[in-house]
């Protein structure tokens, strides 16, 4: 990304009109974050457009930022935290016997020795070349399978 | 025709370790089956052979699909337009 045109002269017979902004530029944030200096803009017309476009990224930034570090971590009695629990399983309780039951479909389960199955030797090679063997006598068998053309399909229409 | 096909497929049950042999087409269609494998097999097995040779983008490495269970081995071979499917116990 480059700049296209900049220039460090600010010429008078400039039309008002061409340098203004097409979007107003936001309000900047009154409160600044923690640790962060921020600078007010002085005189806009001395910066370039790349300070005013960093300055507005900023405080953009700085506006949608939450702080997780500086909010109040939540203190709970354990009685308060009992309480709840108990209250949002029985309402889960009372919620889940109203919907209706949809039962998960399980996968068929392939065996029920999966270390025996695992652990056993593997498929000899001897088996995958006669299966392959099997597959290329297979596909020349087929290949014989094929249209025998006895007669025409199209024959003249003839009205005696 | 098809007594060519009918008899390898005779032939390869005459071992005794094979207990079931499927023959399919491209879309799953059943061409010929013995033994343990059948019809509603043919889909599954089709799929699987087209599956894993999408595994390699060398054409003409064709995978052979095995499915290993206690009860034998399902071996998966495609050739060309068909499938082949054989049923192998442990002998």
């Amino acid at each position: 990304m480059g700049c296209c045109y900049s220039s460090e002269n600010e010429t008078p017979s400039q039309d008002p009109d061409e340098i203004k902004p097409l979007i107003p530029h936001p309000n900047p944030v009154s409160k600044p974050p923690n640790g962060t200096d921020w600078t007010t803009p002085s005189v806009p017309s001395a910066r370039t457009d790349e300070q005013a476009l960093l300055t507005s990224i900023l405080t953009k930034t700085a506006q949608n930022i939450i702080d997780v570090s500086a909010a109040d971590s939540v203190m709970m009695e354990q009685h308060e935290y009992m309480d709840k629990a108990r209250q949002y399983s029985t309402k889960l309780a009372v919620l889940s016997s109203s919907l209706p039951q949809k039962k998960p479909l399980a996968l068929p389960s392939l065996t029920s020795q999966p270390h025996q199955v695992l652990a056993s030797d593997l498929v000899p090679y001897s088996d995958v070349q006669q299966v392959s063997k099997i597959a290329a006598y297979a596909y020349s068998a087929i290949s014989q399978i094929k249209v025998d053309a006895k007669e025409d399909l199209v024959v003249q229409f003839a009205i005696p | 025709m098809e007594s060519t096909l009918e008899q390898h497929l005779d032939d390869t049950m005459k071992n005794p370790a094979v207990v079931g042999v499927l023959c399919t087409d491209q879309q799953g269609h059943n061409l010929g089956c013995r033994g343990s494998l059948s019809d509603e097999h043919g889909g599954v097995v089709s799929v699987l052979a087209k599956q894993a040779a999408a595994l390699t983008r060398d054409p003409t490495d064709t995978p052979t699909v095995c499915l290993e269970s206690e009860s034998g081995n399902i071996l998966v071979r495609s050739h060309g337009t068909i499938t082949v499917a054989v049923h192998k116990i442990a002998s």
